[in-house]
């Protein structure tokens, strides 16, 4: 992504975050992230790679390196649009709203919001405590 | 074919064992427990449902553990959850059998926000 790109794709983040955080959470932080502040605030919090996507799949802010964000974008995006399709085959007025696929040593957890799609990478320390909030 | 029949007995007992503790707790709706090639093999739902549940998920937990033994260092898959608006299905995968659930997705935090 140049320089340029990045620009005007941080500019749609802030638009998408801040209408996302007063339809999905409960936001018992400040409800206005700044840019870079929701993203270091995460990123202490040991081993998460957040990955923020627009509604179609395409990344928009990532945590991680460009190729790591690739690498887990195009493997995540058909995943999670198959479990939808699978939601709705069974039952055509359901929708999904999360997916969390946990492993031995981590955990992706997939939002789905009306705007945006949310993907946050977790690794687990040695005792398998993750730090919670 | 071999591999799943080694200990038959303790492999139906612990499968009623657990879909017996399953169904005391609360918020579940169905449970459908699968063998290893994801076949159901007891199933509180009805027959075309637990099929097509089985057949469906299944396919969805075959593709998570394909991408993550793709990821280095290789993965295996433990848990995986798939929340909608009406419900929440979890499935889990273990040696033997595949035990998949539906329950009950008491969602306060969309409710409360509309």
């Amino acid at each position: 992504m140049s320089k340029n790109s990045r620009l005007s794709t941080s500019e749609n983040l802030r638009k998408t975050v801040t209408k996302a955080q007063v339809v999905k959470k409960a936001a018992p932080r400040d409800r206005s992230y700044d840019d870079d502040a929701f993203v270091t605030l995460f990123g202490h919090r040991g081993g998460r790679d957040i990955i923020i996507l627009d509604n179609h799949g395409v990344p928009l802010r990532s945590t991680c390196s460009q190729r790591r964000t690739f690498h887990y974008v195009s493997n995540l995006k058909p995943l999670l649009f198959m479990a939808r399709n699978v939601v709705r085959d069974l039952d055509p007025s359901n929708d999904i709203t999360f997916m969390r696929i946990r492993f031995s040593v981590g955990e992706i957890h997939m939002t789905l919001g009306s705007d945006f799609i949310l993907i946050v990478v977790q690794k687990f320390k040695k005792l398998r405590r993750s730090s919670t909030s | 074919m071999q591999v799943a029949e080694v200990d038959p007995i303790r492999t139906k007992r612990y499968v009623e064992e657990t879909f017996r503790l399953l169904q005391a707790k609360p918020g579940v709706e169905d449970i459908l427990i699968m063998n290893h090639s994801g076949v159901p093999v007891k199933t509180s739902m009805d027959r075309q449902e637990s099929l097509q549940y089985a057949c469906l998920y299944d396919n969805l937990k075959e593709k998570c553990q394909a991408f993550l033994t793709k990821m280095e260092p290789a993965q295996t898959l433990t848990f995986l959850r798939v929340r909608t608006k009406y419900h929440e299905v979890l499935i889990t995968p273990d040696a033997k059998i595949t035990v998949l659930v539906v329950q009950n997705a008491k969602d306060s935090f969309i409710n409360i926000k509309g």
